[in-house]
């Protein structure tokens, strides 16, 4: 797979290499011969574009790019460790701000980026930011009021809904815009066909792991008109958890997994998950959107070209697409910080994140997605990942500076409603999470105006554009 | 002795080194393990006892301040620490205790001699020699409830399949399931060269007395490997009560907690939520609790430097 | 079972004996064993089959190696590993000879109680701790760093294992030499070094595996530059990595190593364990 990706971003390299490495006011090698640490976690983006792309990184700037690539909750754990401890080898960091963005830069970790990007020997003149990028993106920057410019956000993926054309078609189910529809195509699709009592095929499938479960349930949660968090009239920020949209959300997203989706669904990982759509055993996934290039794998997939992407349905509270965008940022302490910068800047040139945006990991450059040589890889995929980026907010997590702990108690109350289902045993549950966030709140994030907590953040979705991604796959006449 | 010549350094710098050895070896041959191990240990430990005494948080509280015994306390308060006390018992008896009983059984069988020993020996030693991370990931797969190889194994006898690390109830079996698989070939080697070491005189009397096999394995054979079956009780005890990385990767404390061990509760407070102090002072907690357990298990073992 | 015995005839008797010990041994060893079959026979897996067990013919995917190899640093982390784990192993087996030496010949009771309260130490609690004073030292993300900190490891349960081979040779030996005019060190070097040399490489194999097989430190303690082979691995246990014909890739990767080197001395090690050693 590697491989073949190589030489997609090599193609692409050719076609436009040309305009790309003309920016004539950067000189590129005045940090020649210098060494980079980078701590990143492993995804498919990192073998897909970063890692090739360092390579070329070296070869136009002489900067050697180190990797640390480790599985996400360990490298997160490092680089706290390496933050804390003001450790200068540390120099360029990923990280996701609605994760631990907040408390990070509460911290005062991350080195604010604003002088660098306003240094004409630094920033390409054409560089465009944040011009060219998508507003969802740019939503999800900043998470404190008042927050430096301390991270450059890059990677769109969403957090999407996946289904499979051929069953929809098969079976004539009518493909979801709303939750009821959600629902009764997850009955419809859920088929045993040998009648022995087992399904063969599972209607929905998505995360029922404790703390990962958040990520896949918010859009669930925010549709459904609920949140995690609330301020009330007095300017507080206070755990919504418990309210009736959100208890209604939990039950929902609870009963679809008990009743559609495979019990490995209770233990699986994301990748698990994913390797069992790809398997061909379930109708619809919800799961990051670049996930959809494992099931495309010939090698690696039963159902490749048989799959396609689309929004989450719209619920009673409206349509919010999840936007866990990716971003990459500085350390305060490093001592390479502008060969640092160099290296962002390079990466997040228009033409190096077109190649990216061609090796289907979604882009926050709104001219990577306009450009014409960019194909998306479904119909559906591309119209549904650039409107996730347009409108989308990060309601992957429980925003707050206390993360760790915040998820863990959202992922309490889902365990009980996806194993229990008890409207009264998800309210108990509900209000025992609210109570212990309200006060890890009020604890830990005093006179701090932390956002990314209101769902006003995002834009309304203009009417028709549910439709979009079934449209263009041909999908939107089914079940009639 | 032919030997004795050449045993002799007769004098020189040698001479008076060796001799100088020899009064001091006490001291001399003791400083490798005492400079490497203590010097190391040391710090660290310090550290531990002063953050146990802090509110330290590593990226929310950088400054802390001295907050005394609170930390040792609180950790009481907190409802997940109980169970997971609870958790590491409930592991660490029953994964131990199965090992030993298996690994009785099989010392038992290897003490025998039959063809092929050699081959087989190699072979039960292999799951003690491999890697915790790698056979968590393989045992991931055993456990899939609808595609795992165990649950169809089941099914193809008839029995319905078992949720293992789905089910609350089910994951810490499941993960002492993995303790026995993996920790069994130690306990066998230990046992085994424990009955190699047995006298022969006792089990002649008893035969000759008329005893049944079951009769002398339970009146001969374990009193006399009481000091066999101290170690290798201490040695897994010690190991398994600190069992981590097949935790974190088989079933990451869940679900709901119900494998949420001692020690990866002060992982998750430590490197998770990052309150150091607290996961300090349960640190030292877990200290004291693997010192009891290592105390209770010493009184099993009567030997002349009993320690 | 007596009666049976005499009643056969011996020839019988034999076969009947051989294949129920066999069919026995394999009953017993057998599904102990499967789990290192099913490792490897599922890292040329494709992914998609893993939703198929039943499936076991299937043609075979190496490309599964390649990509653990391509794309992660698992290779030089062996490297690494193999390093590290090594010299821990050497220093911790010096450190155990010298030390359960002295323990039994001169009874020193409270040595070994220390040396066996450094084994309980929950390190989960003292990796930050750990971190901190290897940053004052320069030690993080070395050889030498990890190298040290894999002692707690080794010399603990070096010196733990070696108090039993040390125990078993006879004192006349020594004092046999003594008489002769030997010193003490000489009759320890020339007697119970060599005496003691099965229990030596039993004990460094088993300090080698715990060593090997130690994740948390090097995570922590390691770096950029050096890292060790379960850190490389456990990359595979959970995220958007690779997927689980990768995963049995890397699993079997690691475990290959470790057993070609137990295999090679496998009459030592077997040896070494059984004529007494691991008593204490």
């Amino acid at each position: 797979m590697g491989r073949k990706l190589n030489s997609l971003v090599l193609a692409t390299t050719v076609a436009v290499g040309m305009t790309g490495t003309a920016s004539a006011d950067v000189n590129w090698r005045q940090f020649e011969g210098s060494t980079l640490n980078a701590a990143y976690f492993t995804a498919n983006y990192i073998d897909a574009w970063w890692r090739p792309m360092a390579k070329q990184f070296q070869k136009e700037t002489g900067i050697k790019v180190k990797m640390q690539v480790l599985q996400a909750g360990q490298i997160r754990k490092k680089q706290d460790i390496m933050l804390a401890g003001k450790d200068s080898t540390l120099d360029v960091l990923m990280l996701q701000m609605d994760n631990r963005g907040g408390k990070l830069t509460a911290a005062g970790h991350l080195e604010d980026l604003a002088p660098y990007l306003s240094d004409a020997s630094l920033t390409p003149a054409d560089y465009d930011y944040p011009g060219d990028w998508l507003g969802g993106c740019i939503n999800t920057e900043r998470v404190i009021k008042g927050q430096s410019h301390n991270n450059i956000v890059w990677s769109a993926q969403a957090q999407l809904l996946h289904i499979r054309k051929d069953l929809f078609k098969k079976y004539n189910v009518k493909v979801p815009t709303n939750m009821a529809e959600l629902e009764a195509a997850a009955k419809k699709l859920t088929i045993d066909e040998n009648g022995d009592g087992k399904p063969e095929i599972y209607g929905f499938l998505s995360r029922g792991w404790g703390r990962l479960t958040t990520a896949s349930f918010a859009s669930y949660l925010f549709n459904h008109g609920g949140s995690w968090f609330k301020t009330t009239a007095d300017g507080t920020k206070v755990s919504n958890v418990n309210s009736k949209e959100s208890v209604d959300a939990f039950e929902f997203y609870g009963r679809l997994i008990r009743e559609y989706a495979p019990k490995s669904a209770l233990s699986n990982k994301p990748p698990q998950n994913a390797a069992l759509y790809a398997a061909g055993k379930a109708a619809m996934h919800q799961e990051l959107n670049f996930w959809h290039g494992l099931s495309d794998n010939p090698k690696k997939s039963r159902i490749a070209g048989k799959s396609t992407v689309i929004l989450v349905p719209e619920g009673p509270g409206g349509s919010f697409p999840n936007l866990p965008t990716t971003s990459i940022a500085i350390s305060k302490y490093s001592e390479k910080k502008k060969a640092a910068w160099l290296y962002i800047a390079w990466m997040t040139q228009k033409h190096i994140m077109l190649k990216g945006q061609n090796a289907a990991v979604p882009m926050c450059r709104r001219s990577a997605w306009s450009d014409p040589s960019y194909k998306a890889p479904t119909p559906g995929w591309g119209s549904s990942a650039k409107h996730a980026a347009d409108y989308g907010i990060a309601i992957a997590k429980p925003q707050a500076i206390a993360i760790g702990q915040m998820r863990d108690a959202a992922g309490e109350v889902m365990n009980i409603a996806i194993r229990n289902g008890d409207r009264a045993a998800i309210q108990a549950a509900a209000d025992k999470a609210a109570k212990f966030m309200t006060a890890l709140v009020a604890k830990t994030e005093t006179g701090m105006d932390f956002r990314g907590v209101m769902p006003s953040l995002g834009k309304r979705m203009k009417a028709g554009i549910q439709q979009e991604p079934i449209a263009a796959d041909g999908l939107d006449k089914l079940g009639q | 002795m032919a030997t004795t010549k050449s045993l002799k350094v007769e004098h020189g710098v040698g001479r008076r080194l060796i001799d100088w050895v020899d009064r001091h070896m006490t001291v001399v041959f003791n400083i490798p393990t005492v400079v490497f191990l203590f010097g190391l240990v040391a710090f660290p430990v310090a550290l531990v006892l002063l953050t146990s005494m802090t509110d330290w948080q590593l990226i929310l509280n950088p400054d802390p301040d001295f907050v005394g015994f609170k930390n040792y306390i609180t950790a009481w308060q907190d409802p997940r620490w109980i169970n997971a006390v609870g958790h590491t018992f409930y592991y660490a008896i029953l994964s131990v205790g199965g090992q030993f009983v298996l690994g009785m059984a099989t010392a038992l069988l290897f003490n025998r001699s039959f063809a092929g020993k050699a081959f087989y020996r190699s072979v039960w030693m292999m799951p003690m020699l491999s890697m915790s991370v790698a056979i968590s990931l393989v045992w991931i797969l055993f456990y899939d409830y609808a595609y795992g190889i165990l649950n169809l194994g089941l099914e193809g006898i008839g029995i319905e399949p078992v949720e293992w690390t789905i089910d609350p109830n089910w994951a810490m079996p499941s993960l002492i399931l993995v303790g026995i698989w993996h920790h069994t070939p130690f306990m066998t080697l230990i046992l085994l060269s424990g009955l190699q070491s047995l006298p022969q005189d006792p089990f002649e009397a008893a035969r000759i007395d008329g005893a049944s096999r079951w009769q002398i394995f339970m009146h001969v054979t374990l009193p006399l490997m009481r000091a066999h079956i101290a170690v290798a009780l201490i040695l897994r005890s010690i190991f398994g009560v600190k069992e981590f990385d097949t935790f974190l990767a088989i079933t990451d404390a869940g679900p709901m907690w119900a494998t949420e061990t001692m020690n990866l509760n002060i992982y998750f407070n430590a490197f998770e939520y990052q309150y150091m102090g607290e996961a300090a002072a349960k640190g030292v907690w877990f200290f004291f609790f693997i010192l009891a357990i290592q105390l209770v298990l010493l009184q099993l073992r009567k030997r002349k430097w009993s320690y | 079972m007596v009666l049976l015995k005499n009643r056969l005839p011996k020839k019988l008797w034999k076969v009947l004996e051989f294949t129920t010990t066999q069919l026995m041994m394999i009953a017993v060893v057998g599904p102990f064993f499967f789990v290192f079959f099913y490792m490897f026979w599922n890292s040329l897996k494709p992914d998609y089959l893993f939703f198929e067990p039943g499936t076991w013919i299937f043609e075979p995917m190496w490309s599964n190696y390649t990509d653990v190899i391509e794309n992660s640093d698992l290779f030089p982390n062996i490297v690494n590993s193999l390093i590290i784990s090594g010299t821990a192993t050497l220093i911790g087996l010096f450190c155990g000879l010298l030390t359960s030496y002295t323990v039994t010949r001169f009874n020193m009771r409270k040595l070994v109680v220390g040396i066996l309260l450094t084994r309980m130490i929950p390190y989960i609690t003292a990796l930050v701790p750990f971190w901190i004073v290897y940053k004052h030292l320069g030690l993080l993300n070395t050889h030498v760093g990890i190298i040290l900190a894999h002692l707690v490891i080794t010399i603990p349960f070096g010196v733990w294992i070696m108090l039993g081979f040390i125990e078993d040779i006879p004192k006349e030996l020594e004092e046999a030499a003594w008489i002769d005019g030997a010193s003490r060190t000489e009759a320890f070097w020339r007697i119970v070094v060599p005496l003691s040399a099965p229990g030596m490489i039993a004990t460094a194999i088993l300090c080698f595996i715990f060593s090997w097989n130690n994740f948390m430190l090097a995570l922590v303690l390691g770096g950029f530059d050096v890292a060790t082979a379960p850190v490389s691995v456990y990359k595979y246990a959970d995220p958007e990595a690779g997927g689980s014909g990768q995963m049995m890739a890397a699993a079997t990767m690691v475990t290959i190593p470790v057993f070609f080197i137990v295999l090679a001395i496998q009459k030592q090690l077997a040896a070494g364990l059984t004529s007494g050693g691991v008593k204490g």
